[in-house]
């Protein structure tokens, strides 16, 4: 009766490196020996890299569609499939200096960092709103028990851990009515025959509207968009911060791709009813964003804060809707990582492995105690200040002129004073770095092993995408936006 | 254009607006992760009745199948929901599990008394 659907394996070969090595380590962490167990991190970044080869191969093949067209593996889901394997490597290179002294049960974190790394994945290449969800929830679930492993500080990781999995799952139920309803209105959850329908006029136009707004609504919680970041900063703060460091940019982007995968592709024809609501979106967390990080004391939060506000301005590229705006967040999304990752970093090595939280004053002196780490994190506050070398400025340039391109200039100026705004809060770190002593008693900080190769990793991931050689790049974001 | 589905969506709609009243006002965790699966149950609902009215199955006519004059084919709503009932079941484990561990530390499981971080 059916026809089997077309299968290209290649396209299907990088979310099965992921998933056989998340296997793989998940059983080695239950059953291994001591011995296998040290080599659990080795063993992820090793299935990152074949999958990140399985890459490069199906992009190069271009034979975009597979299982019918469930997985969409397009140029967007290429590139948001390389930023997602490397934030996963650096978490993975995170966890195993600072998760090795921590109980046996620790050691779950590398199978959980892989099954949310498929799942990010799944969502970018999402051609289907059920492929959508399914990579969503498994993203999701596996950040549930990754902010619960506290190690020392069980108690606010506990606690955020049920705060995350409360909200999540409340934006969860937003997000399936959502589909629902788009699926009442459509008749179908592909996203290319959404398309049609919608660009046919042949939607109900009730079912739609209200459809998108809870799609918005539940993507939303997912991205921290004001007013549904409520959860973000306590999440932040709770979870551990290896933990923290791939909350704040894989979830994140993933949202962004499954918002543009759902806005975009599948309803673009309906631009007119959601770009205004994300429009005030956008500013509204950009205003918050930026605001509520000028009083901040923990470096948690105000990181957190900060990468609301990051969330507004990646907003408006998908608000506008068009090649530079999606030129823009796939540029930015590639900046944002290398720079949030890198300032989580050094809020590792800066904490040691007390797990403290920890306040800004104690970064003081931090250019004398670990200069390598304050360089980096100064590196990465500028970059994400946007001052002009650096490759923040690129991407907020881009995602700003899309949104003056769709003729939203008001809005475009709106994130422009953010920005200045927020040169405040990030410069005041690098002045307590550099130009306050040191507090009493503090000790140099020896940065060794799996973290400095990251630390050294985010440093340079960000100056190729700032230099001019990083200019092709911006180029080769414009040929995946296609 | 009315579709058939509508007196189910008024009692899905009815079921999540029971769910969502039942987040915000217990204090139980383990009674908010119930409401959370009302919130999920009421979409199935849905799901399975555009399922039997709106769906023609042309998902299906692209991949090569043939249309039965009018009568729904598709599924791919069925599908969602079976999705969303597996989903619901391993949040529900990993809320539990949770939920458990918060006890352990906390001695109780009231979800206005948690607030080491401010909310």
């Amino acid at each position: 009766m059916y026809q089997v659907p077309d299968v290209h394996l290649l396209t299907f070969l990088p979310f099965v490196a992921v998933v056989l090595t998340g296997l793989v380590t998940m059983v080695l962490s239950a059953f291994g020996t001591e011995e296998q167990q040290a080599r659990l991190p080795r063993i992820g970044l090793l299935g990152l890299a074949v999958s990140g080869i399985a890459l490069l191969l199906a992009g190069t093949a271009r034979t975009n569609s597979s299982f019918g067209g469930m997985l969409n593996m397009d140029g967007t889901a290429v590139w948001f499939h390389i930023v997602f394997l490397i934030t996963t490597a650096l978490t993975v290179a995170l966890a195993a200096d600072h998760f090795k002294d921590l109980g046996a049960e620790h050691r779950e974190i590398y199978a959980l960092l892989l099954f949310a790394c498929m799942g990010m994945m799944l969502m970018a290449a999402a051609g289907n709103l059920v492929v959508l969800f399914i990579g969503l929830e498994t993203m999701s679930v596996a950040l549930y028990i990754m902010a619960a492993m506290g190690g020392r500080r069980q108690e606010s990781s506990n606690e955020a851990a049920l705060k995350y999995l409360l909200l999540g799952a409340f934006a969860t139920g937003f997000l399936v009515y959502g589909m629902a309803l788009l699926y009442g209105a459509t008749g179908s959850l592909a996203v290319a025959t959404i398309s049609d329908t919608v660009a046919a006029g042949s939607a109900h136009v009730g079912y739609l509207a209200i459809g998108l707004a809870l799609l918005t609504i539940g993507l939303g919680f997912k991205v921290a968009l004001v007013p549904f970041h409520m959860w973000a900063p306590d999440v932040y703060e709770g979870s551990p911060t290896v933990v923290t460091a791939f909350m704040a940019v894989g979830p994140k982007l993933a949202g962004f791709a499954a918002m543009w995968r759902i806005l975009h592709d599948a309803a673009l024809p309906a631009q007119q009813q959601w770009m205004p609501v994300l429009a005030v979106l956008a500013v509204v967390t950009m205003l918050v964003g930026n605001l509520a990080a000028l009083t901040q004391t923990n470096i948690k939060r105000l990181l957190a804060y900060s990468s609301i506000a990051h969330a507004g301005y990646i907003a408006l590229g998908v608000m506008a809707g068009n090649q530079t705006g999606l030129q823009g967040v796939l540029y930015y999304a590639a900046t944002y990582a290398f720079l949030s990752l890198a300032a989580f970093t050094v809020v590792l090595i800066a904490n040691g492995d007390t797990n403290e939280q920890l306040h800004i004053d104690e970064l003081r002196g931090l250019g004398k105690r670990a200069p390598l780490a304050a360089a980096s994190l100064t590196v990465a506050l500028v970059g994400m200040a946007g001052i002009p070398p650096l490759s923040g400025f690129l991407g907020k340039y881009l995602l700003f002129s899309a949104a003056v391109q769709s003729g939203h200039v008001a809005v475009a100026a709106i994130g422009v004073l953010c920005s200045v705004i927020s040169v405040y809060y990030y410069f005041r770190l690098i002045v307590l770095m550099y130009m306050q002593p040191p507090v009493e008693g503090a000790q140099q900080i020896e940065i060794t092993g799996y973290t400095k190769c990251a630390l050294v990793a985010t440093l340079v991931g960000t100056i190729i995408l700032s230099l001019p050689i990083g200019w092709p790049i911006v180029l080769m974001a414009g040929w995946c936006a296609v | 254009m009315p579709s058939g589905a509508e007196p189910y969506l008024f009692l899905s709609a009815a079921l999540f607006a029971i769910g969502l009243y039942g987040v915000f006002t217990r204090k139980n965790a383990v009674g908010v992760l119930m409401s959370l699966e009302l919130l999920l149950n009421a979409v199935n609902i849905n799901l399975v009745a555009f399922s039997r009215t709106v769906d023609r199955g042309v998902d299906l006519v692209r991949l090569g199948g043939t249309e039965v004059g009018g009568v729904a084919l598709g599924v791919s709503g069925q599908v969602l929901a079976i999705m969303v009932i597996s989903v619901a079941a391993a949040e529900a484990a990993v809320g539990l599990a949770i939920v458990i561990s918060i006890y352990r530390t906390f001695r109780h499981i009231t979800v206005d008394d948690l607030d080491l971080l401010r909310w």
